[in-house]
């Protein structure tokens, strides 16, 4: 057989076959060279991929912990900014990598840890245990397999060990406590006093050339922001929605298709001893059963067992033989005399004889579970606002691409849109590239009214999406381009900054002369006073003393130490022109025995705090730099 | 194949080369697959080893917070002798560490914590091991060991807190110049971070005797 192939393999016939196989061999696989990559990363970490989805979900989260977090104050302006995708995308790595570290440290976590930390969670607890059966449903509602949540808990408490491992177990020594209250509520002995700018002011001269002088120096102080208004027309959900009618069947079964949203209905579970009457018995077999089922009440409330009872005795053959047990039902499954009368009774309760259509019943109330689920009437609004939002979401995106259309058609108007969408132009007020009311709170708005095409061309800008379901197309109303106040308007604004400078020139002045004077030996007080001043001897005080100028007093804790001979002396020229000179005579570090046990802890859980915080980004960074990560700013 | 003229040279070839290679072959594969089930083998007891330690450690954070202290140690210490070489005996030494300090033994905290940086494989968690280590030694008094302790903090990613220490350091040595370039450069390398406050109060601390 072998020689048989070798005498073929030559020859046209071979020749072929390998031409053959060569074509799918050589071009296997080209299609990856054209098709674009599939999916869209934002960061690999090592080797592991950091999908956009993923950025989105943990951005989307992010968003709504902050909106939940500052409710009204919520500007979706601010973040669209840099900064916060960007720390969202550093913490999504930094997660990465220290999940990494813990598996190449050969960190697990066992199905045990994972179980027992299931268990913990409320949301699959009923009355206080774990219930699998809502575990199970939980999960399916969320779109999760029961592995893949099991392998995100795993994941998640994997990285809390190591994150706690590094940032809980920090500590500080007595020692440190005591070192930084002795730095904390250090005692400075100072003398100061303050040299008014205000009592120069009234001598101040100056002529008309000064002020034009100033305006013609200080030009670019009296520039005036640039301002735009602009037209727009605005498309929102809520509005339509508002104009949409519903009518109260379709509210209802709204709510009902949505009921597990709102909760659990109620369940009971029940036991009952049946005694089949038709309804169309005759009376005598009706009372006869009567009579007999009050007997065997009687009995029961005379402490016969119930289910024994049922056994014996009951006429429903499906649930006889289990002692009457019915299991759990709702509302809405059961004959409704029979129901009423189940829902009405508390738990080990036995009603009175019941009349349903299969005859009489006793009942006996076994267990209720379920029942937070909110009634119709409490969920009614939102439900029905749920509804018109859905029904008018379809007409909000056909006009929306009309709006889209139409304002991208007729560039040099709004008009024919609004026309076309019955809209009304509306204006808003002026605003800057940075600030605005209304509409133009929203950063986006402002970069659309801001962009070349809006603002040069005097086009309509494309779509701006303020929310997902709130659009608005604007252009250009009246651009007021950033100007030069005249003369005019400010020279009284001028003036007075004029009057100042000399003042507080006049204040510098003198301060220094007076140091100049105290440190050649003189009495503080007595060169002061000579100038109607008075000599402050604050004594000894700490850091937030409030009887002292703050800016003095940060000076005095600034400055060098006095030595026994020798006073510390230095001059500041405060914030509103007025001019300081200090003196620092004697320093006292704080005694940490005085201080009482609340300001120890105090200072224990900030030192604990900002030490833990910075080992920890210290440890992150250091992970950070020794892995291997690429960024995609541009795919956030 | 050129060499062969028949099928049956090429059988007995086969056969022959079978008589003297074949005790090889079947020991080569016997091994190759001792080896894949024994490594397998090994591989799960490394990973049942792991999840044991990690429950152990999770049981040592347990008894701490249920302020049994003393289990606490005791469990401690048996998981740095049982899984000495793992990450989770380094995180155990370290909240062993707390727990003497809070309870005042310093020197267990020394003990501890020179235990990690004896005996860690992770360069950075060793940086934090010293810091530590060099603020026990501020605890205890002795200054110029703590000093040398912050210098030994290796990690570029480390200087915050490193510069700190070393300005407490120098600071209780009285080493003014020293403890305020210390704290000057630790401020440069804050970057607005929770500490600012603290750093330019020590920083005022530290400065020194002078005229004006």
């Amino acid at each position: 057989m072998l020689a048989f192939i070798r005498d073929r393999a030559h020859g046209w016939f071979a020749w072929f076959i390998v031409i053959i196989l060569i074509v799918p061999f050589a071009l296997w696989g080209i299609n990856e060279y054209f098709s674009p990559e599939a999916e869209v990363n934002v960061a690999v970490v090592n080797d592991t991929k950091i999908s956009s989805a993923r950025f989105q979900q943990a951005y989307q989260q992010q968003r709504s912990r902050l909106q939940a977090m500052l409710g009204a104050n919520f500007d979706p302006a601010i973040f669209d900014d840099k900064t916060m995708k960007n720390d969202v995308l550093e913490g999504l790595i930094g997660r990465e990598v220290l999940l990494q570290a813990a598996l190449d440290a050969k960190m697990r976590i066992g199905d045990m840890q994972v179980a027992q930390q299931i268990r913990t969670i409320s949301a699959v607890q009923s009355e206080g245990q774990f219930d699998a059966e809502l575990y199970n449903r939980l999960l399916r509602s969320q779109g999760m397999s029961v592995g893949g949540f099991e392998q995100s808990v795993r994941t998640d408490l994997l990285v809390e060990q190591i994150r706690s491992g590094v940032a809980e177990t920090t500590f500080v020594p007595a020692a440190l406590v005591d070192a930084l209250i002795r730095v904390q509520n250090e005692q400075r002995d100072v003398g100061y006093v303050v040299v008014p700018a205000a009592r120069f002011i009234e001598q101040a001269q100056f002529d008309d050339q000064q002020v034009q002088t100033y305006y013609e120096v200080n030009r670019e102080r009296f520039r005036t922001t640039e301002q735009v208004s602009v037209d727009y027309l605005e498309l929102s959900l809520d509005t339509l929605a508002a104009g949409v009618s519903v009518n109260e069947d379709d509210v209802r079964a709204s709510y009902e298709q949505r009921a597990a949203e709102f909760g659990v209905p109620e369940e009971r579970r029940a036991r009952h001893i049946l005694l089949q009457v038709g309804s169309d018995a005759p009376e005598e077999e009706v009372s006869a059963a009567k009579a007999k089922i009050e007997g065997l009440l009687t009995q029961v409330r005379e402490g016969a067992a119930f289910e024994e009872l049922a056994k014996a005795q009951s006429q429903d053959p499906g649930s006889a033989g289990d002692g009457g047990d019915l299991g759990f039902f709702g509302r809405g499954m059961m004959d409704r005399s029979f129901e009423d009368a189940t829902f009405a009774l508390q738990v080990g309760e036995v009603s009175e004889p019941v009349r349903s259509t299969f005859g009489y019943h006793i009942i006996k109330l076994e267990e209720v579970r379920g029942g937070d689920l909110k009634p119709f009437e409490e969920v009614r609004a939102q439900v029905e606002r749920d509804l018109k939002r859905t029904q008018a979401e379809a007409q909000f995106f056909e006009q929306v691409e009309q709006l889209a259309n139409l304002a991208f058609e007729h560039p040099d108007n709004l008009t024919a849109a609004a026309a076309a969408l019955d809209l009304e132009v509306k204006t808003s007020d002026f605003f800057t590239a940075e600030k605005g009311a209304g509409i133009a709170a929203n950063a986006r708005v402002r970069n659309a009214a801001y962009s070349d095409e809006v603002l040069l061309g005097g086009h309509n800008s494309e779509l701006v999406e303020l929310r997902p379901d709130h659009i608005v197309a604007l252009r250009l109303q009246e651009h007021r381009p950033a100007t030069v106040r005249p003369l005019d308007e400010v020279s009284s604004e001028i003036r007075s900054a004029l009057r100042l400078e000399f003042a507080r020139e006049q204040a510098e002045a003198l301060g220094r002369e007076l140091l100049a004077a105290i440190e050649e030996g003189a009495d503080a007080a007595e060169v002061v006073k000579q100038h109607e001043l008075s000599w402050e001897r604050a004594g000894m005080i700490d850091r937030l003393a409030a009887s002292v100028n703050r800016e003095v007093v940060a000076a005095a804790f600034r400055a060098q130490r006095p030595t026994e001979a020798k006073p510390v002396y230095q001059g500041l020229a405060l914030g509103n022109g007025d001019y300081a000179v200090a003196a620092v005579y004697a320093v006292q570090e704080g005694d940490p025995s005085l201080a009482d046990a609340a300001t120890r802890e105090r200072v224990v859980k900030e030192l604990s705090r900002d030490y833990a915080d910075a080992e920890f980004v210290a440890y992150m960074n250091a992970l950070k730099a020794s892995a291997e990560i690429k960024r995609y700013p541009d795919n956030l | 194949m050129e060499g062969y003229s028949s099928e049956q040279e090429q059988i007995e070839a086969i056969k022959s080369w079978w008589r003297q290679n074949g005790k090889a072959v079947i020991l080569g594969i016997g091994a190759g697959a001792t080896v894949i089930v024994g490594g397998r083998w090994w591989m799960g007891q490394q990973e049942t080893r792991a999840e044991l330690a990690s429950a152990m450690y999770e049981q040592v954070l347990t008894d701490i917070r249920l302020n049994e202290s003393e289990s606490a140690a005791d469990r401690g210490a048996r998981m740095l002798d049982e899984y000495g070489a793992t990450s989770y005996a380094m995180f155990t030494a370290l909240t062993l560490a707390k727990l003497a300090v809070e309870q005042g033994d310093l020197t267990m905290a020394r003990t501890r914590l020179q235990w990690v940086i004896d005996h860690s494989e992770d360069a950075a968690l060793k940086d934090v091991a010293r810091l530590r280590l060099a603020r026990v030694l501020l605890g205890e008094g002795d200054h110029a060991a703590a000093l040398a302790q912050a210098e030994a903090v290796a990690g570029a990613d480390f200087a915050l807190p490193k510069l700190e220490l070393k300005g407490d350091a120098y600071l209780a040595l009285g080493r003014m110049s020293e403890a305020h370039s210390a704290y000057s450069a630790a401020l440069a390398a804050s970057e607005g971070g929770l500490s600012r406050a603290r750093l330019e109060m020590k920083l005022d601390a530290a400065s020194q005797e002078g005229s004006s």
